[in-house]
């Protein structure tokens, strides 16, 4: 499943006055935003602000509350196999199978996709050599290291070169050289115009130099979405880094200074 | 500064560990729905109830031995020929070792649960005495065995002391339950260890796969021997019996003074005052009670090894390295094999798992063996090996419910799959019918080199094929329909014994029927019993099929 399927309104994910509630207590209201096709666009928010949530929705891990998703005109409420064939997930925590190797994961991963062996070797082998994976590819995954899990994970999401990558926080653990390989290979993702990457982080720096378009979210709530040069029109004092913008959108600038003020060591 | 008091530690570390064995939310499964508030309160209850069943096979198992104790079942187990002093001392014996035995398989059941709760780490981080972590992780791992222990420790001296009709016999065996429970809780963290340095961390690749299953062979041999200690018992009687008419008493004492025949001959003397004569050991009581002195050195240095081992278990890490061996390529097999082999993997590096693969295959090479080569003469050969083929059946069937457990292991990952439901089922259901269909073939190949009856043994094993295939796909219907209603993960036989329980029986029924309707027709024509035994499978999967694939066979989460 190489970009959209046939059939289906080719763009990659249109998220729709979406609400997420666990309980008593709502995680997600009224969140709308696309990923047109050849664009990674992030979702930026603080510790809590509903990125995950949104994200699981996505791949209806999460019942949604309210409004509607679709992934190339899919809906994951009901046509869940079909959305998470063409979609390629690495979660915020790198849970695995700990007593299976790295290549018996991918092997049992892309068994279940029904992916065909003579596409997966090469790409695994393809993916192992760049992430340079080859000498733990076969040492159980409890015995790897927070990174080398990540690797695996994010491995494991692109084998199947799905339509949509919903990558939840995808750096994090990652060494430098990782990260840079990880936005090189996200680049080259969506060059071919019809394959989208939503992905979620807390870090500003990452935001604005891997997405085409941010949205901001805080309590929940998209504040703002554009790319950053739309995003820099929405607040007032010149030109603006994505970590000041998103400190002013949130009103947090002041409130940092003060919180930061309060827990000053007396040792000074 | 000095540390908390490790109670109050160990509260706060019970109340997670409760949490993390009933939600498993660390081993990879999502969060639980519904108030948090009320998670903890679930939890407790869940392990409770766990705990209770639990505690309640231990109770039975007690009894039942206990029961054996009665001057009826003495004439019709044993024979007149048997002392009583030596028929009471081997039926206690069997009772330690079985009690022994569940009690340590029960420890390695939640012992996965202990580790990858990661309080103990976590507490290792903190500025604490290494002694107070120590401390709080033997109390949490005490906590974990505390009902089965204690239902050990204070049910059977009662029952012992009532059977006999001696308060002095329940109290000498005091002693032997104190050391059963310290066996098993040693014997648990040693094995504990030795999996997490060697198994878990056992690198891919053939060699080092074959070497895996060989370890996990070796230690399921206790609980084979438990299995071959209850089919073997009478035989040993027997044997007993024999030994102390003819001799030589050296023999007699040397194997009274093993253990634990030997703790279990203190009872026996109390409840049968009179001459010990019987009992070649020298000194009589005063020897017994020598004997059991000796063992106390072991016990005990095991018990102080407790106090420690536990917290330095929680921190080992496994550290394999690829072998030479392993193949470098990425094989992709279709998805219920693919589910399949991921099952027989994590078995392969998980104790508690591979136990459940192992025993039903254990259990019919020990009844094979003892078809095929044991002294039988008037014995029906082909009941004999027809039981065993049906024990494989149950066996199977019954344990193959935690193979869903399995699957929900890393559920949060899983769930992320585009898995169907049929993927599931037929994967799962393969996995059971293999195990079943090995161990039945050991069976029946040990006992075609006595008795060559191939189409009559052949038959029946295939006739309960689709029996044991709708047994199974009926039991994992009902688990995915738990699953879904209640979002329950299914964490291992020990936090989830009531929902394994539930759904075992039920799947028991299924198996079971086909064996139950040939063995009353059998005896009126065994040709015509076996087309009934077929037909009835048969029938039992074309109804069963296509109601749970049709039902669960869309996407499986």
């Amino acid at each position: 499943m190489r970009g959209g399927r046939p059939g289906s309104d080719g763009v990659p994910l249109v998220v729709d006055q979406l609400e997420v509630r666990y309980g008593e207590r709502t995680a997600v209201r009224s969140v709308s935003f696309q990923v047109a096709p050849g664009t990674i666009f992030g979702l930026l928010g603080s510790n809590g602000a509903g990125k995950t949530s949104t994200i699981k929705s996505i791949l209806g891990l999460v019942p949604r509350s309210g409004g509607s998703i679709r992934v190339f005109g899919e809906d994951p409420a009901t046509d869940t196999v079909a959305v998470r064939a063409n979609v390629g997930y690495v979660p915020e925590s790198t849970l695995l199978y700990d007593a299976l190797t790295p290549r018996e994961f991918l092997e049992y991963v892309s068994g279940v996709r029904g992916l065909a062996t003579e596409r997966v070797a090469p790409r695994a082998a393809a993916f192992a050599k760049a992430f340079r994976l080859e000498e733990e590819f076969d040492t159980p995954i409890v015995a790897l290291s927070n990174g080398t899990r990540q690797k695996v994970v994010v491995v494991a999401a692109l084998l199947h070169e799905p339509g949509l990558l919903l990558f939840d926080e995808p750096f994090n653990h990652l060494d430098p050289r990782s990260v840079r390989l990880l936005k090189e290979i996200l680049r080259e993702y969506v060059s071919g115009g019809r394959r989208g990457v939503l992905f979620s982080t807390h870090t500003t720096e990452l935001a604005e130099q891997v997405c085409d378009r941010v949205a901001i979210v805080d309590a929940g709530r998209v504040v703002a979405e554009g790319t950053l040069a739309e995003l820099r029109t929405r607040v007032s004092g010149g030109p603006a880094t994505l970590e000041q913008i998103f400190l002013r959108l949130t009103d947090e600038e002041e409130g940092i200074r003060g919180a930061a003020q309060s827990v000053r060591s007396e040792d000074r | 500064m000095s540390d908390p008091p490790a109670r109050t530690i160990y509260r706060a570390g019970w109340k997670e560990l409760l949490f993390q064995a009933t939600y498993a939310v660390r081993s990879g499964n999502p969060a639980p729905d519904g108030d948090p508030r009320d998670f903890s309160r679930k939890a407790r209850q869940r392990v409770i109830l766990s705990q209770a069943a639990a505690s309640g096979f231990l109770a039975l198992i007690a009894l039942g031995g206990v029961g054996l104790l009665s001057d009826s079942l003495e004439t019709l187990v044993a024979g007149p020929a048997l002392p009583r002093v030596l028929y009471i001392a081997c039926v206690l014996g069997g009772l330690f070792i079985v009690q022994l035995g569940l009690l340590w398989w029960l420890g390695l059941q939640f012992l996965p649960t202990f580790l990858s709760s990661s309080i103990v780490p976590v507490l290792r981080t903190l500025p604490l005495r290494a002694a107070t972590v120590d401390r709080v992780a033997l109390l949490l791992l005490a906590r974990l065995f505390d009902a089965p222990s204690l239902t050990c420790l204070i049910l059977t001296p009662i029952a012992v002391g009532v059977a006999l009709d001696s308060p002095w016999a329940g109290l000498a065996i005091v002693p032997a339950e104190v050391t059963v429970v310290v066996l098993a809780l040693a014997f648990a963290v040693a094995t504990g260890r030795f999996f997490v340095k060697h198994v878990l961390g056992s690198p891919g690749g053939h060699k080092a796969t074959a070497l895996r299953w060989g370890y996990l062979v070796l230690w399921g041999t206790p609980a084979f021997a438990l299995f071959g200690f209850v089919a073997l018992a009478s035989r040993f009687l027997n044997f007993v019996g024999n030994l102390s008419f003819y001799g030589p008493a050296s023999e007699l004492g040397g194997l009274l003074a093993v253990y634990p025949f030997s703790y279990a001959l203190l009872p026996a003397f109390a409840a049968s005052p009179g001459p010990t004569s019987v009992v070649p050991i020298p000194g009589g009581v005063l020897g017994v009670v020598g004997l059991m002195a000796l063992y106390a050195i072991p016990v005990g240095l095991a018990g102080r090894w407790l106090l420690t081992a536990p917290g330095k278990l929680a921190a080992l890490t496994a550290g394999g390295r690829a072998s030479a061996d392993a193949p470098r390529t990425v094989r992709v097999r279709s998805a219920p094999i693919a589910i399949l082999v991921k099952d027989l993997r994590l078995a392969s590096r998980t104790p508690a798992f591979a136990f459940l693969i192992l025993i039903p295959l254990g259990d019919a090479t020990l009844l094979g063996l003892w078809t095929a080569f044991s002294p039988l003469g008037t014995g029906n050969p082909t009941e004999l090996a027809e039981a065993a083929v049906a024990s494989a059946a149950l066996l199977a069937t019954f344990f193959g419910p935690a193979f869903f457990a399995i699957e929900v292991m890393s559920y949060s990952y899983a769930r992320s799959l585009p898995l169907t439901g049929r993927s599931l089922l037929l994967g799962k259901t393969t996995l059971i019918l293999s195990l079943y269909s090995l161990a039945a073939s050991v069976v029946l190949l040990l006992t075609l080199v006595r008795y060559f009856q191939p189409l009559e043994f052949g038959a029946f094993l295939l006739a309960e094929v689709p029996a044991v295939a709708a047994a199974s796909l009926f039991q994992l219907g009902i688990l995915l329909w738990v699953a879904r209603k209640r979002g329950l993960p299914l964490v291992n036989l020990y936090t989830g014994a009531f929902w394994l329980a539930a759904v075992s029986l039920p799947g028991l029924v299924v198996a079971g029927t086909p064996i139950a309707l040939y063995a009353i027709l059998s005896p009126s024509g065994v040709g015509e019993a076996l087309l009934v035994m077929g037909t009835f499978a048969v029938a039992e999967l074309a109804l069963i099929a296509p109601l749970t694939i049709g039902r669960f066979g869309g996407s499986a989460s």
